[in-house]
């Protein structure tokens, strides 16, 4: 339910950018950018490398639109989908390092009085499922989205069974549709 | 170990894009068959999707857009129309891709059901038989809803009908409650600004007849936001002129004889 807030019209702007209209790709951008955007600093924590994988997003997102299947989620997933896989392969070609596995560990911050100005309804029912999940699941599940770590690797640099990683990314992952499909839906 | 189990054991990760392409490859031809992995990988999507929201919304520099928009003028546009089905027949008509996603995603809630290919059928049927249950229990509900209307202008319009306002006790001296009883037809009590119940408990609610027999249960209270009702026929065992009605808050689920707290009581 969440996810319902501008599935509509997104999926009308997709549609049109399949069809070659560039001026739908600005309508997303303005839709989409802020929410693009702090997911690729989170990711990169590097500014001017965001802004470069904001743009290449778009790009990507203006030559495969035709390839977008809605079965599999909403445009907006869609769109983070592509930030966070670029994001990542950034993160990857980076030498691996200090950054993979760090700064996670950290509770999620604080949401700043620019997104609670926003009034955005899903960003902050997001924001509380994740935080009402167990600290060790919902820490993993951070490490795998935010820093790309795979389930192997956070077994192996935590000291964890990969049995176990497994289990808690799954369990939460779970949860948290779960509990956003109880929230109250966006208006 | 089977191969569904196997499979079933990498979603995860597939869904988090960690898979060699081997492992990918092998997973994407197992969902092409199996509904449940595929509604799985789904879900497991979706919540990944949320985790992506989560961040904190940024506004990036104007130049930004204006750099991506001049790239694309320098872009060839690769394909104008997609190659995989982007409209789905029903009947003898045919339904654009948009107004599909707009008339599924209002009705369904579910994250559009536009592009049906052969592989997703299973998927898409196994979701729709979900929604055909949820609406054969949204009618189930809709019958019973239906059925206490006609109950309650039944009582309210009854000959031998009585009015009962009830006094609130304790936590629900500022309540505002009011119960119409009729021996014929039946009881409706409402309240408002009643307070919620203890945890684990609920409002039930008793009749007191003079014929001798003890409080006789009418049954819960249903209601939320401080305001609850319940219609019911005459219980069985309420005799004599004068009549009680008393609610109080027992554990969930009811009990037979009055054991918690007073709330509300009214005769008359």
């Amino acid at each position: 339910m969440y996810i319902q807030e501008s599935l509509q019209g997104d999926l009308l702007l997709l549609d049109r950018v399949a069809k070659g209209d560039q001026c739908a790709v600005g309508e997303l951008y303005d839709l989409h950018s802020r929410l693009l955007f702090g997911l690729l600093v989170r990711i990169l924590a590097e500014r001017a490398e965001a802004e470069e994988v904001l743009q290449e997003v778009f790009v990507q997102a203006w030559k495969r639109a035709h390839t977008y299947d809605p079965s599999r989620g909403t445009p907006a997933g869609w769109l983070c989908g592509i930030a966070r896989n670029r994001a990542i392969d950034r993160l990857r070609t980076r030498a691996r390092g200090a950054r993979t596995l760090e700064g996670v560990t950290a509770p999620l911050p604080p949401e700043t009085p620019e997104a609670v100005a926003s009034g955005n309804e899903r960003h902050r029912n997001v924001h509380r499922a994740l935080n009402s999940l167990p600290a060790e699941q919902r820490d993993l599940i951070e490490r795998a989205y935010f820093n790309g770590a795979t389930q192997s690797e956070m077994a192996l640099d935590l000291g964890l069974p990969l049995g176990t990683v497994k289990t808690r990314v799954r369990t939460g992952l779970q949860t948290l549709r779960r509990v956003l499909d109880r929230a109250p839906v966006d208006q | 170990m089977s191969r569904h189990d196997e499979i079933w054991g990498q979603l995860t990760g597939y869904a988090l894009g960690e898979l060699s392409a081997p492992v990918r490859e092998q997973v994407q031809a197992h969902l092409a068959g199996c509904a449940e992995c595929a509604i799985e990988v789904r879900e497991l999507s979706l919540a990944l999707e949320a985790v992506g929201v989560s961040s904190t919304p940024m506004t990036p520099p104007v130049s930004v857009k204006d750099r991506m928009l001049a790239g694309l003028g320098s872009q060839p546009f690769p394909q104008a129309l997609p190659t995989t089905p982007t409209t789905l027949t029903i009947a003898s008509g045919r339904i654009s891709r948009p107004w599909l996603a707009i008339a599924a995603s209002t009705v369904l809630v579910v994250g559009g059901i536009l592009a049906v290919s052969q592989q997703r059928a299973a998927g898409l049927a196994a979701e729709l038989r979900r929604v055909d249950a949820n609406v054969a229990q949204l009618a189930t509900e809709a019958t019973t809803v239906a059925a206490q209307a006609d109950l309650a202008v039944a009582i309210l319009t009854a000959s031998d009908m009585r009015r009962i306002d009830l006094q609130g006790f304790d936590a629900s001296r500022d309540a505002a409650a009011r119960a119409y009883w009729s021996g014929t037809k039946g009881l409706l009590i409402v309240a408002d600004r009643l307070p919620p119940p203890p945890p684990g408990r609920i409002y039930q609610v008793w009749l007191i007849g003079t014929g001798g027999a003890g409080p006789v249960s009418a049954g819960l209270v249903r209601g939320r936001a401080g305001r609850g009702m319940l219609i019911v026929a005459p219980p069985a065992g309420v005799t004599g002129g004068t009549v009680t009605v008393a609610v109080t808050d027992e554990p969930d689920g009811g009990v037979p004889a009055p054991t918690g707290s007073k709330h509300l009581v009214g005769s008359v």
